[in-house]
């Protein structure tokens, strides 16, 4: 006959064991959440005033960012004089997404409400030389940028790389288990955005029609709308850079490079005057970037 | 002892005839499936050539269709003058999307490569009008209506309330009841993974009124989207805004459409009056839940 203090044969001292383990753990990670969330407290109140405090994933071997929208973000940032520093951490938005800023104590995020949010509190316009249907344009061309042809390059990145090349594009950072990791979850969300449904070779189809309308558009301009650079420049070069310095071997790289060299010579373009510090804001060999070393 | 075998035993015939549920229960669903698929076939022999047999969701109560992708595809094939039947059946496509055609035997899904089928099957370019510069921006604008506004329709229809959705919704109201359950729980789980979900309402308006304020500012007092004479990318803007005028009642989509955005409204009143001459014939009637022979609002 089993034991009145037992419970399908484990006994009350075990129960108690367990339980009080899990509560301990449990009162553990609240400790561990609340001091994260004081310490953060203290370096948010340090953050210097008027300036836009950029939170980004951290530099790249090759390029500033792996990923597009900080990098347009931050172009913007220099576009617009607009002072910031940055905070290389792996803290997600509120909406799980970077980059996102932080300014005079309020957190905004997706890098084009940044833009907007900085736009109305300063008074900012990049685009006020262009006419009304030049802004409708630009937007349009922003949205097949970051709507349309992003998602080709997530497929290419992590679905049919599966992640390989994003190690080493990130100087180490993101592990190759992280990675692998990130790609088993993006394959559904693209799935479900629409794009993950179509056969490689339609994405690629897919993907040509958009660098074509971009180096259609472009032609034989110095940037977007002529000789003066917009804030529609920032999103078409945060995604282009991508293709060049960060997605070796793929057919965005090959169409960037050598089928439309107009988009090439604009990356290029827009880099030599928002970035002269390029070397400055890409990993040092030691953190395993290239910094210093000559571009292939 | 006895009791234990009898137990056996008796265990042995519930196995039995429990197992003998399941394999004739598998048995009639293949049996199902199969005659289905022979009807299916036969159905299959049965299509015209040379026609494009447009596979759709069904008509609207006041729109040929609750979603903008078969209107697009069905209008191009009108402006094109492609000989086509309507074939209107809940079976999505091989990418469980809709609208998808089937043209002599081969089935093609994705309304845009439908498009591009056709126009190299039969030789169709109804952008041979527009220089290159014209069909990058034509391109541009695509994308704007079918890869963002579609979104911020999405999630107006389905992240909140679902009153308006579900009056808009042309089948019997068990059937609504369910379908509309069905693609919430999907759709929304679409919108996040896509990135509109994400939004308050407030941004989510934000986007909505500069889409529309850029197709209206491109539009311009043009007639079509590129000057007097229609092209390829009409039939996608006028499918999007054709929802949002018909399918979208009470929304910021509506609003926008139908009073700040004035010029965007002539111009779907006159791509539906030259390519929909028969739109009343195209929607339910009113013993189907539908509007036609009823006077607009």
């Amino acid at each position: 006959m089993a034991s009145s203090s037992s419970f399908f044969g484990v006994t009350e001292c075990n129960l108690l064991c367990v339980g009080g383990l899990v509560a301990g753990l449990a009162l553990a990670a609240v400790a561990f959440k609340r001091y994260q969330k004081y310490k953060d407290d203290q370096r948010r109140q340090t953050y210097p005033k008027d300036t836009v405090v950029l939170h980004q994933i951290g530099r790249g071997k090759y390029i500033p960012s792996i990923s597009p929208f900080p990098l347009k973000l931050e172009t913007y940032l220099r576009m617009a004089k607009i002072p910031y520093i940055n905070e290389h951490a792996h803290t997600m938005s509120s909406k799980g997404k970077t980059p996102w800023m932080t300014y005079n104590g309020e957190d905004v995020d997706d890098s084009q409400m940044c833009i907007d949010f900085l736009n109305k509190k300063l008074g900012v316009d990049m685009n006020k030389h262009l006419s009304l249907e030049q802004k409708s344009i630009g937007h349009a061309f922003r949205i097949l940028v970051e709507d349309h042809l992003y998602w080709t390059g997530v497929l290419q990145r992590w679905v049919y790389d599966k992640g390989a090349h994003v190690p080493e594009a990130s100087g180490g950072r993101v592990t190759p288990f992280q990675a692998r990791m990130i790609s088993r979850k993006i394959g559904p969300q693209a799935y479900m955005q629409g794009l993950g449904r179509h056969t490689q070779e339609e994405v690629m189809c897919i993907l040509r029609k958009d660098v074509e309308a971009l180096s259609c558009f472009l032609g034989q301009k110095k940037f977007l709308f002529g000789d003066d650079p917009c804030e529609y420049d920032c999103s078409i070069f945060g995604l282009l850079a991508q293709a060049l310095w960060s997605m070796p071997g793929s057919p965005h790289e090959v169409m960037a490079k050598k089928e439309f060299p107009n988009l090439k010579d604009y990356v290029y373009r827009v880099r030599e005057t928002f970035w002269p510090d390029w070397n400055e804001c890409i990993l040092e060999p030691e953190q395993g970037g290239t910094r210093g070393k000559k571009e292939k | 002892m006895d009791l234990a075998v009898k137990l056996y035993e008796d265990n042995s015939c519930k196995l039995k005839y429990v197992s003998g549920v399941l394999v004739g229960a598998a048995l009639v669903v293949v049996a199902v499936k199969r005659y289905r698929k022979y009807k299916y076939d036969q159905k299959r022999q049965n299509y015209p050539r040379d026609t494009v047999v447009l596979h759709q969701i069904g008509r609207g109560k006041a729109i040929p269709s609750v979603s903008p992708f078969p209107i697009k595809l069905e209008t191009f094939l009108r402006m094109a003058k492609i000989p086509f039947i309507n074939e209107h059946t809940h079976q999505p496509s091989s990418k469980g999307k809709t609208p998808w055609m089937t043209y002599n035997g081969e089935d093609v899904d994705d309304s845009q490569m439908c498009i591009d089928f056709l126009n190299k099957k039969l030789g169709v370019d109804m952008n041979k009008h527009l220089s290159l510069e014209q069909k990058s921006i034509g391109h541009a604008f695509r994308i704007l209506v079918e890869d963002h506004l579609y979104w911020t329709m999405a999630y107006v229809a389905y992240a909140g309330d679902l009153t308006a959705t579900r009056s808009v919704m042309p089948y019997d109201p068990l059937t609504n009841m369910f379908l509309v359950r069905a693609w919430t729980k999907v759709i929304r789980k679409q919108l996040w993974c896509q990135g509109m979900g994400r939004h308050t309402v407030e941004q989510v308006n934000h986007l909505i009124k500069s889409d529309l304020m850029a197709l209206s500012v491109f539009l311009g007092r043009k007639r079509f989207f590129f000057g007097s004479e229609p092209c390829e990318f009409d039939c996608c803007v006028f499918g999007m805004l054709a929802l949002a005028l018909w399918c979208m009642p009470g929304s910021l989509h509506e609003t926008l459409v139908n009073k700040e955005f004035p010029n965007l409204k002539d111009y779907v009143y006159r791509v539906r009056e030259t390519f929909w001459p028969d739109w009343n014939e195209c929607i339910l009637e009113p013993e189907q839940g539908g509007t036609r022979g009823k006077k607009e609002k």
